[in-house]
């Protein structure tokens, strides 16, 4: 038996309003325009360019479950913080924590040890949680400038 | 998901955790998956990073009466069996065994600020790890990315 066409799609789409996904479901038909207000862009994830608006979501690469960065800044200026020094950088809004923590962490950041990396983590400055790798840099971004400071921190160990 | 007419405050927020975007991201990506649901508690296998001769997924019999006022607390599960991981069966390595620990409250909950015993134990760890205490801000995704986290780190070893 055929398979009915699928009507409409589930995304997840990440936005400047917190770090977690929306599960939302949109007409698999629709245009990229249909997903932003005025003002915003759409990227998929880790992806540098924006999505045209008047595309429709199959020619832009969205597919079921996809996961999209909805926001207004071209790109975010990232300043990473570790043991007093800091790196700055500059990411598309779709980029994922996970990519920066290794820029953070790599040759054009602080050069940590193989053996340190996995130690470390990255928390938003002044927040309460490390970062999940899948957040999106974008999501990290507050009222109308898309800077972040971010903290290079080790991994705790629990005792008492 | 169906909710039951007469849910309480508590389980109506974690059955819209269950809903969310995070959750289902997760889920999504093969970090959890939520293996049953019977109010007060959810049984959830959280996935490990491959290791010799050591399980995909670790069970979690995760207790989330008064949520989110109060962090859930989790006692390691055997799926299969449906009964306490025994101290062999549990993750090694330097941050997934302290946390997966045996050896204190009977094994029964996890030794981290972010499980209610944990923290209630330990009145010092809410302000000694920020990053990691719970508090009513938190969500059931934060919580199982902590443990997910662990049992996919570099020092993981495996059970």
């Amino acid at each position: 038996m055929p398979q009915a066409p699928e009507h409409t799609i589930e995304l997840y789409v990440h936005s400047e309003n917190g770090y977690g996904p929306d599960l939302v479901e949109v007409p698999s038909d629709g245009r990229v325009a249909d997903l932003v207000s005025e003002g915003e862009s759409l990227w998929l994830e880790d992806m540098v360019e924006a999505l045209p608006a008047d595309s429709l979501l199959p020619e832009a690469g969205i597919t079921r479950r996809s996961h999209v960065y909805r926001g207004r800044c071209p790109t975010v200026k990232v300043q990473v913080r570790h043991a007093g020094i800091e790196s700055l950088g500059e990411f598309s809004p779709a980029t994922r924590v996970v990519q920066v923590f290794r820029w953070a962490t790599g040759p054009e950041g602080f050069k940590l040890p193989g053996a340190q990396i996995p130690k470390h983590g990255l928390a938003l400055s002044g927040g309460d949680e490390l970062l999940d790798p899948g957040t999106h840099v974008g999501s990290l971004v507050s009222g109308t400038r898309c800077v972040v400071t971010i903290d290079l921190v080790p991994k705790d160990r629990f005792a008492g | 998901m169906t909710i039951a007419l007469t849910a309480s405050p508590d389980e109506l927020a974690v059955r819209a955790a269950l809903d969310s975007g995070a959750f289902q991201s997760g889920v999504r990506q093969g970090r959890w998956r939520l293996v049953e649901f019977d109010w007060p508690v959810g049984v959830f296998a959280v996935s490990a990073a491959p290791r010799v001769d050591s399980p995909a997924e670790f069970g979690l019999r995760i207790d989330l009466s008064g949520y989110p006022q109060q962090a859930p607390t989790a006692e390691p599960w055997s799926i299969d069996r449906s009964e306490r991981l025994t101290a062999s069966e549990r993750p090694k390595g330097e941050r997934a065994a302290h946390v997966f620990r045996s050896d204190w409250e009977h094994g029964g909950a996890l030794y981290a600020p972010w499980d209610r015993v944990g923290l209630t134990s330990h009145s010092e760890w809410a302000g000694r790890h920020p990053n990691y205490a719970w508090h009513p801000g938190r969500d059931l995704a934060f919580f199982l990315r902590c443990v997910y986290d662990l049992l996919n780190d570099d020092d993981y070893l495996g059970a």
